[in-house]
């Protein structure tokens, strides 16, 4: 696959790139007119930079006008997309600038930007958001500089998600389910949700999740739902092949294998997880512990058994998990915390 | 005498939710019964006299789901909406209900009567759920029948309840309620389906919707709808696959309206272009479902796909909810504590290479002295045919032509039987799908699929099943791929032209590794191929690898049994018919035109004249300067050109033509005779060796190809690069051993 910088694309056909691109998260599928319209240019120009991106195989031109992207046009387009998303999270993070005008600006500065710059850039924003104590006090020393913000928002939440898009799972309506529906729509409305969200191929082993959304296309997309992979279900990542790829998955209680680029597909907010792959800062519950007798009673001791909520602390060491349990700092190995689910809180 | 009238049954469901069984059950046939996700994908028919019925069944393929999008789907679907059955008996696994379910509330919307056997309830009851049956058929509104399919409960129930449903019909429409929003496009578009039946059957035709007693039987009437010559053409494209099974020859108004607005919604390809075909008023329908899918979109900020199998499921796990009960049930099955070893990160691949070893030593350890034994009996049959017939054209007919050559396949059949045992132990335990799991990475790196992997384990026995085997794959693309590369894993009938001439050339301790080189080379071209296939010949996204991995089981004694004796029956059958005819023809062209025999000559010298004046013989000659550049002269090219018909027919052709009577690839004579010959060395031999295993797939894959592919322009392709790489491979080594000078 080639690399956006090798790929000598012109700024203009970037952007085409990144519409369509945006538009298949979206609805699938991108039409000529659509295009015209977030792009603010005219159909004839449209289709003249389709034809363009065709040429070098990066669009496919469906029937009934439908526009999607090859694989190689996804994959630098979602390069592009992936630039634009760092400097919107730059911008709206690390900057404070308010989203519309991080849109906005982000526009400008992507193709201004040199890669190195870029580079940097994305790793300065990734640098703040390890370091929650460096965040706090760029934060504080920015709410004293001069900004048009109002403080309130300045202030913002100390956790900060993943830049997925959060859709409202559909909810079930029937003639059995009728009555549960509305309590679900309630509960989903509720926005206070900090637990993570990602992509179902970022899920460890021995996570839970419920899917979001199911993106992806035509017959994959249509196989995932029929095989129960859709938006509202809980999904257990068992195990990956010994190669890596693909993974093992349960679903309505049966067990399913997909490739981890199907995975990508799929939009999961994690309920349920393994301790070591809990991230710092996070509060959780423990929901159970695995191993011999002897290990679950060391860590009863420890105050570490099912129902016990904890704080994930950043550790120091490697390949250790520093938490607070109950006003205690505990120490454990990863291959330990490994064995230990946790769920995390809403 | 009263005929008895024939009641059409279609057994649906889930792939592994024992249906196979049940048809096995019901119709008392034997069939495969297979816990690969897909095993029966051919039709299979069985009939069964019960309380003076005629009852017909039909094993559909196994789907999760009834859409346009895989072939398993598009034949069960095609079959209940072209050939109408009388009765659709939807095999449910009670132990995974909400999943079966779902497909079962796709058959609510195709007006057709529906039994739901509710198979391996002694599973889901050790599972801790109970089933409530009596409120899951009113749920659903069709008659529930529990069955426990493997100890054959519950059969005469069923089948009690299939007569009573085609006599009744549905004894209750339940409609599911895709919500106030759907449900205004589905009755808007429904409607204007009704309408424009109307227009266009103005006798009224189209108000015949439900079917009930007056058409028993009626499934009788067949269509035929095989690839006619206008979709031939649609045939080479690789997604052409499913052209014989469009909606092209079914009037709209025999498809439910309601079925059909859901599925325009859906945006199902198919349906969308039967509607099209409509001229004026399709488009009419079209434009008002791109406008409905446009405003769903809007309102669900979704595809109406997903709204659609949303409402779909929300009614399942509905009924599911008050329909089941939980008791506290066990955490962890012994099924998935088996996988936590054989699909482990570390030891899955292992293990699965160390069975493949299992399997491949025990296939030979155990089969050649079986083969050793019918070599004994062709060569005693043989020899009686020389002796009982007299002397002339006949008895070289009989002997060599129809004895020599289907002998010299049917000795491979303990070898191909012992291979589909093992085959089907893996298959029926469930560890096919784990295998396919553990590999899918490499398969995936060439294009392939997982699945690809079995067809090309297949391959090391036979070519022909293999490809036959490809059938488990779902995209036409990868399964097309597949079938061209099969033909490169070496087959058992390669193995003896291997032995001849590593046994002629190489010392004793050499050839096992040489044969083990041309294997691999085999495999690395396969992968090699099928990258370069899927890469410049069909460039596109792979299919989804989302694939059932069903819990382990027992294989049964007699599963495995009628297994293997089906798939070596149809090696049989092969050796019966296309090689005995291949041999009759191959006899013939090795022996016309004649030449009389020089009585100066000894009996050997004039069957080496004879065969060289003979039509192969000729173009061998003519061949022979394509094939000088490889180190092979026209003798070689004789035999190459006789191995069409079978590769190890190879061997005895050499015979022939090293003058030698009763020769095998362990004779020694011919051994000697090769080694003798100044135009052969080891270098040329391994070149050979080489040639054998590219070259032209023989005679029976090629029909297997054309038959799988539908398409000559794709059997024809697969013919013309296995020779061209043929020669490549050899000109590369041929000259590369020259160059290093290892052609002394």
């Amino acid at each position: 696959m080639p690399d956006l910088a090798s790929a000598d694309l012109s700024t203009h056909m970037q952007d085409y790139l990144e519409a369509i691109y945006q538009m298949q998260l979206e609805h699938q599928v991108a039409r000529v007119r659509d295009i015209a319209q977030r792009l603010k240019v005219k159909m004839p120009s449209v289709s003249g930079a389709l034809k363009a991106l065709k040429a070098r195989e990066l669009v496919n031109h469906e029937s009934y006008g439908y526009i999607t992207l090859t694989p190689e046009g996804e994959h630098l387009a979602r390069q592009v997309y992936q630039r634009h998303q760092a400097i919107v999270g730059f911008l709206q993070r690390i900057m404070m600038i308010e989203a519309e005008r991080a849109e906005v600006e982000a526009c400008g500065l992507e193709h201004a930007l040199s890669a190195e710059a870029l580079e940097r850039l994305v790793a300065l924003t990734q640098f703040m958001q390890t370091d929650e104590n460096i965040r706090e006090q760029w934060l504080r020393y920015l709410q004293k500089a001069p900004v048009e913000e109002k403080p309130g928002e300045v202030a913002a939440p100390a956790v900060v998600a993943a830049p997925v898009v959060a859709v409202a799972a559909p909810v079930a309506v029937s003639a059995p389910a009728q009555a549960e529906a509305e309590e679900c729509e309630v509960e989903e409305a509720e926005p206070a949700d900090t637990r993570p969200r990602t992509s179902l191929d970022h899920a460890a082993p021995g996570t839970v999740s419920r899917i979001l959304k199911v993106c992806g296309q035509g017959a994959i997309r249509r196989r995932l739902l029929d095989m129960g992979l859709r938006p509202g279900a809980e999904v257990k990542v068992e195990r990956l092949a010994p190669l890596g790829d693909p993974m093992e998955v349960t679903v309505m209680e049966y067990h399913l294998t997909l490739r981890r680029e199907e995975a990508a597909e799929i939009e999961v907010v994690i309920l349920q997880q393994a301790l070591v792959d809990v991230e710092p800062g996070a509060s959780v519950t423990v929901v159970e512990v695995q191993g011999t007798a002897g290990r679950k009673r060391r860590l009863l001791g420890m105050g570490l058994q099912a129902g016990a909520r904890l704080e994930v602390r950043k550790s120091a060491e490697p390949n250790t998990v520093a938490m607070s349990v109950e006003g205690n700092e505990v120490h454990l190995a990863s291959v330990i915390a490994q064995d230990i689910s946790v769920r995390r809180e809403e | 005498m009263d005929m008895p009238k024939t009641i059409v049954v279609a057994l649906a469901g889930n792939p592994n939710s024992g249906k196979t069984t049940l048809f096995n059950e019901l119709t008392g046939s034997h069939q495969h019964v297979g816990n690969y996700p897909g095993v029966t994908v051919e039709k299979k028919e069985g009939d069964r006299e019960y309380a003076g019925h005629r009852l017909h069944f039909v094993d559909l393929p196994g789907t999760y789901s009834l859409t346009a999008y895989s072939l398993e789907e598009v034949v069960a679907r095609n079959f209940i909406l072209h050939d109408k059955p009388d009765v659709v008996v939807d095999v449910v696994d009670a132990s995974n209900l909400e999943r079966n379910l779902y497909l079962a509330s796709m058959f609510l919307e195709l007006d057709v009567p529906v039994v739901l056997a509710l198979n391996m309830m002694d599973v889901a009851e050790t599972k801790g759920k109970q089933i409530n049956v009596e409120l899951l058929s009113e749920l659903f509104g069709l008659p529930v029948v529990p069955v426990v399919a493997r100890r054959g409960h519950g059969a005469e129930k069923l089948l009690d309840a299939v007569l009573a449903a085609a006599e009744e019909g549905r004894p209750r429409q339940i409609r599911i309620n895709y919500g106030p929003e759907l449900e205004q496009h589905i009755e808007e578009l429904t409607a204007a389906i009704e309408a424009q039946r109307l227009r266009a059957e103005p006798e009224g035709g189209a108000a015949e919707v439900q079917r009930g007693p007056l058409h028993l039987g009626r499934g009788r009437q067949r269509r035929h709808h095989g690839p006619g010559r206008g979709h031939e053409r649609e045939a080479l494209k690789p997604r052409g696959m499913h052209a014989d099974l469009a909606l092209a020859d079914i009037s709209l108004s025999e498809l439910p309206a309601r079925w059909t607005a859901i599925k325009l919604l859906e945006d199902d390809s198919q349906v969308r272009q039967r509607v099209e075909r409509l001229g004026a008023e399709g488009e009419a329908l079209l434009r008002m479902t791109d406008a409905a899918r446009a405003h769903i979109a809007e309102v669900f900020g979704d595809d109406p796909e997903i709204a659609l199998a949303d409402r779909r499921y929300g009614f399942v796990s509905g009924a599911c909810r008050e329909a089941v009960t939980s008791v506290a049930q066990d955490r962890r099955d012994w099924s998935e504590r088996v996988d936590t070893v054989l699909a482990n990160r570390v030891f899955g691949l292992p293990i699965f290479f160390f069975l493949m070893w299992v399997m491949f030593e025990g296939v030979f350890r155990l089969g050649n002295p079986l083969m050793l034994g019918l070599e004994i009996f062709f060569n005693w049959l043989h020899a009686t045919a020389t002796a009982y017939l007299p002397p002339g054209q006949l008895q070289s007919l009989i002997a060599d032509g129809v004895v020599g050559g289907v002998g010299g396949v049917l000795v491979f059949l303990p070898n191909i039987l012992l291979l589909f045992v093992a085959i089907s132990l893996f298959e029926d335990s469930g560890y096919m799908s784990r295998a396919a799991f553990v590999v899918d990475r490499v398969m995936h790196q060439v294009g392939l699929h997982g699945k690809s992997f079995i067809s090309m384990l297949i391959g090391f026995g036979c070519s022909v099943p293999a490809v036959l085997a490809t059938r488990t794959l779902e995209s036409p693309r990868e399964r097309l791929v597949t079938i061209l590369v099969v033909p490169l894993m070496s087959c058992g009938a390669r193995l003896p032209v291997y032995i001849l001439l590593t046994g002629a050339f190489f010392s004793p301790q050499a050839a096992g590794k040489v044969i083990f080189a041309i294997y691999a080379l085999g495999v690395f071209l396969a992968l090699l191929m099928a990258k370069l296939f899927s890469r410049y010949l069909f460039p596109g996204p792979p299919t989804p690898f989302v694939m059932e991995l069903p819990p382990y089981r027992f294989p049964t004694l007699k599963g495995t049994l009628i297994h293997m004796w089906e798939r070596g029956w149809l090696y049989v059958r092969k050796a019966g018919t296309t090689i005995l005819a291949m041999s009759v023809v191959m006899w013939f062209l090795l022996s016309y035109p004649r030449l009389p025999a020089d009585p100066a000559l000894t009996a050997g010298q004039n069957a080496e004249r004879a065969i060289l004046h003979s039509y192969a013989g000729r173009l061998g000659k003519t061949l022979e300067p394509a094939m000088k550049p490889l180190g092979f002269d026209y003798k070689v090219a004789t035999g190459l050109f006789a191995g069409l018909a079978a590769k190890e027919i190879i061997v005895s052709t050499f015979g022939t033509i090293y003058s030698l009577e009763g020769t095998d690839e362990k004779s020694q004579e011919l051994r000697s005779a090769l080694r003798a010959d100044p135009g052969l060395n080891p270098l040329v031999a391994f070149t050979l060796m080489v040639f054998v295993l590219i070259y032209i797939p023989c005679v029976s894959t090629v029909a297997a190809i054309y038959k799988e592919t539908c398409s000559w322009k794709w059997t024809l392709f697969s013919v013309g690069y296995t020779c061209a790489l043929a020669w490549v491979v050899g000109f590369v080594v041929y000259q590369t051993g020259m160059l290093l000078g290892l052609g002394a």
